[in-house]
């Protein structure tokens, strides 16, 4: 039912953008983006016996997850501010329960010169930087602050939550201190979702960012420190808090043949309780154990980008996880290359294999001992807006040359 | 040597008072050649006086204007002129003018003539905000920071050097359109000479040579950079000027003519800027190269450049430019200025004025005054062979038109583009290429006077 009213409600966007009506002295600037993403996955899962035998499982998949279309409509207001809004839905996994699409950006924001704020379904503040790998789960473990607050096997629950955010740019477009309040998806132990709304989740961050229109200017490309506390309730402790830093810097700034090396590290707290180290170990065999165990996880990459004539024609990457669990002996590393072929643009087509080692007390409660996959995948990427009659924020124009309100 | 920095516009260039004092009245011809001479010969005064009673009361029917004077409502017949030979609202000039130009000698190179003496110019280019009207402001690529750009006058013969410094991230030239140069100062990027890069200052000498009203505009990307306010007059002054000989007018206005599509703009200058800062570093590092920039040594370079599957921007597969490509004009100027903060043209009656016309924009306009017929003189700079009376002139894209007004019709009256779809800002009416004739005496008329209309 829920699907059905908004695709009713995104439907009657459509209408209305078409028809003008006769009231509306001033139509929305409309930007519509999507990406369909489909790859073809082969993997094999092997967990090492006690005697030293190796039981292995292989599988293979066609995976559409993670295609998206997003739609956002905003003005110019009175005071030359800028609000709008978002409705975008995905396709997440097969294996979870979330149904064939799942809304992940429905939300209004409020935009101006030193502010922006946003209220709706969003990206969680859980992250500092986006790695360049194939899909966000492909590193969740690794890349994110999970949620304390879902036993559900999937990813959105950790990426998408209910926000009010703001963001303050207080010296220039680049620096940004910003907050959120948000509620994330509570779930029970089975991971069925439960209709709890409150605001369980805060977070403040400061971040450096060169906005994309002159991502390569400068070596300093990205930094970032940000805390996150999750409202667990749990007996002796209601928070849990994360701490995250990043830092990512062009090693070249050629903009035909561009290196770009990022790190981050997100340091868990996790819950302090008496628990013995079996009962904490057994605790990873669940979404919510491990994102609720103390833990540090490291994550780098290494990207290359070749651009000739100033079109990315060519990505290769590698990125590397390593995260470890404090208290318990379990460990886990990811490392994923991957490359990609840009045929047209937005189009590409690419090849990612990704490894990944469980070691100690998690090898046993995740049953497996190493993961291999290697996904093929064809992906189309596309953003057009219309009716642009005005300038944001971070164009080049209002950054340099005087802001136009 | 005279150093001139062109800075802020003159007040002489804001107003247009240039010139002697006013004169008596210029000739008028009637456009009726088979009138009686003896009847048709009126006196000025009584002239001016009938034909206010007939605009002016026409329009406030209940309130008999205050400036009377005057006898009959048709044109002043001049029998000087008539004599000279006129029909149908043309006018021969009574002799070719001493002024008029016809060149036989060949263009000499500055390093041939080796003047003693030039007129030196500063300009250079920015990247300003500029407020085209209350309330709305658009980035502007800007000579001197000023849009349009400095009026730059110069008498004829004069050498001159341009000393012209880019003070964007853009690549730029200046040309001198309808100016007789040698070709290496014509600033047509790649054909007469390389860019002027970002912090570069070119120097262009020439001979300013024809007289007329000529423009200069940049010449790098024309589209976008011409387009959005890289333009402005260049004025070549003669020593002895046959418009102004015959027609003895007093003041000399210049209203150059602008279009701007400022969306489309931004979307481009944006993406212009952040390729040029990619390109700016691979130049600074020596690693930029002739496909990158797609600008080969000769057309064999390119076509073999395609032949090893390079696929040049404007093909469909990958043009970046989308919809900006193809300007959506929504605001107008006159000086840089829409409607209702276009500077007025002041009139007196019995003066006549000379009003030139440049159009630095990609549109053609119609430029239309009310209650009077007025004469054109010259076009793309030089004389007509014979004034033509019109009320309605037409100035296409890099046109430049001369027309003579006389003051005999006085009160408030809309200088306008008659495609009124450039009479609008942001597609509102009234605005843009709009301006009013007025005539100073009305300030002491108890009759109607213009309100600011900006939403009809």
């Amino acid at each position: 039912m829920r699907n059905i009213l908004v695709l009713a409600l995104t439907g009657f966007l459509f209408v209305t953008l078409a028809v003008r009506s006769e009231a509306q002295e001033s139509s929305p600037r409309f930007t519509i983006g999507g990406r369909g993403l489909a790859s073809f996955n082969i993997n094999r899962a092997s967990l090492d016996g006690p005697g030293g035998g190796t039981a292995t499982d292989d599988g293979a998949v066609s995976d559409f997850s993670d295609s998206f279309l997003l739609l956002r409509l905003d003005q110019l207001l009175y005071e030359r501010h800028r609000a709008g809004m978002v409705i975008g839905f995905l396709f997440p996994d097969a294996e979870t329960d979330l149904g064939e699409v799942f809304y992940n950006q429905v939300n209004v924001f409020y935009d101006a010169k030193t502010f922006a704020g946003t209220m709706g379904r969003t990206r969680l503040n859980n992250f500092l930087f986006e790695f360049p790998t194939l899909r966000e789960e492909d590193v969740l473990d690794y890349g994110f602050v999970l949620n304390a607050l879902s036993n559900a096997k999937n990813s959105e629950f950790s990426r998408y939550g209910n926000v009010v955010k703001a963001e303050a740019f207080a010296l220039n477009s680049r620096l940004a201190v910003g907050g959120q309040v948000a509620n994330w998806t509570v779930t029970d132990s089975t991971g069925a979702r439960v209709d709890d709304f409150e605001i369980n989740a805060f977070s403040g961050q400061v971040t450096y960012r060169l906005p994309g229109a002159i991502r390569y200017t400068e070596v300093l490309r990205q930094a970032g420190v940000a805390v996150h506390a999750q409202d667990v309730q749990v007996p002796g402790q209601r928070w849990i808090y994360s701490f995250l830093a990043s830092g990512a810097v062009n090693l070249t700034r050629h903009p035909l043949r561009n290196i770009e090396l990022a790190g981050q590290v997100v340091y868990n707290r996790g819950i302090s309780d008496a628990a013995s180290g079996t009962e904490r170990a057994a605790r990873l065999g669940t979404p919510m154990g491990r994102a609720r165990a103390r833990s540090t996880a490291f994550m780098a990459s290494l990207r290359f980008l070749r651009r000739p004539y100033q079109l990315e024609r060519l990505q290769a990457s590698v990125t590397g996880g390593y995260k470890s669990y404090e208290d318990i002996d379990a460990s886990q590393f990811v490392l994923v290359p991957n490359l990609f072929f840009r045929l047209g643009q937005g189009v590409d087509l690419g090849v990612q294999y990704q490894f990944e080692t469980f070691r100690g007390e998690l090898a046993a409660i995740r049953g497996r001992s190493r993961e291999h996959s290697v996904k093929l995948t064809l992906a189309f990427n596309f953003q057009a807006r219309f009716n642009d009659y005005f300038g944001d924020r971070d164009d080049i124009l209002n950054m340099e040359h005087g802001y136009v309100r | 040597m005279i150093r001139k920095k062109i800075g802020h516009r003159s007040e002489s260039s804001a107003t247009g008072e240039t010139g002697p004092a006013m004169p008596e009245v210029g000739h008028l011809v009637d456009s009726s050649a088979e009138a009686p001479a003896d009847s048709e010969a009126v006196n000025r005064r009584d002239f001016l006086h009938a034909g206010a009673v007939g605009v002016v009361g026409a329009m406030v029917a209940k309130r008999p204007p205050a400036i009377p004077e005057g006898t009959g409502a048709t044109l002043v017949r001049d029998a000087e002129a008539k004599a000279a030979g006129t029909k149908g609202g043309v006018r021969a000039w009574p002799e070719r003018p001493e002024g008029w130009w016809r060149r036989s000698d060949p263009v000499v190179h500055p390093a041939k003539a080796r003047p003693s003496e030039f007129r030196e110019v500063e300009m250079d280019i920015q990247i300003v905000r500029h407020e085209i009207v209350p309330g709305y402001s658009f980035h502007a690529l800007a000579f001197n920071g000023q849009v349009p750009g400095p009026e730059l006058r110069f008498h004829e013969g004069e050498w001159v050097k341009v000393y012209f410094t880019n003070k964007t991230e853009l690549l730029h030239t200046i040309h001198w359109h309808g100016v007789d140069l040698q070709y290496e100062n014509d600033g047509v990027p790649y054909v007469t000479q390389h860019p002027v890069m970002p912090g570069a200052t070119f120097e262009y000498t020439f001979q300013a040579i024809p007289a007329g009203t000529r423009f200069y505009h940049c010449h790098f990307g024309t589209l976008l950079h011409m387009q959005h306010a890289m333009h402005g007059a260049l004025i070549i002054e003669p020593d002895k000027d046959p418009i102004r000989e015959e027609f003895g007018y007093t003041r000399d206005y210049t209203l150059v003519l602008s279009s701007f599509a400022t969306n489309d703009a931004r979307a481009d200058l944006n993406f212009m800027l952040e390729r040029m800062k990619q390109r700016m570093w691979l130049m600074k590092e020596g690693a930029l190269d002739d496909e990158t920039l797609a600008v080969f040594e000769t057309k064999d370079a390119l076509l073999a450049a395609i032949e090893r599957g390079w696929d040049p921007p404007y093909l469909p597969n990958r043009n970046q430019k989308g919809p900006a490509a193809v300007p959506d004009y929504n605001f107008f100027a006159i000086n840089g200025k829409g409607y209702p903060v276009t500077d007025p043209v002041y009139i007196r009656r019995g003066e006549t004025i000379r009003i030139r016309l440049v159009n630095g924009g990609g549109l053609e306009h119609h430029m239309h005054l009310h209650g009077h017929q007025f004469w054109k003189v010259a076009e793309d700079g030089n004389l007509l062979n014979s004034p033509t009376l019109m009320n309605t002139v037409q100035v296409g894209p890099g046109k430049t038109v001369d027309i003579v007004v006389e003051g005999y019709n006085p009160g408030y009256w809309t200088f306008h583009d008659h495609d009124t779809s450039r009479v609008t800002n942001n597609g509102m009416y009234p605005g843009g290429m709009l301006t009013v004739l007025v005539y100073e005496e009305m300030a002491d008329y108890d009759g109607y006077h213009p309100k600011v209309a900006i939403d009809e």
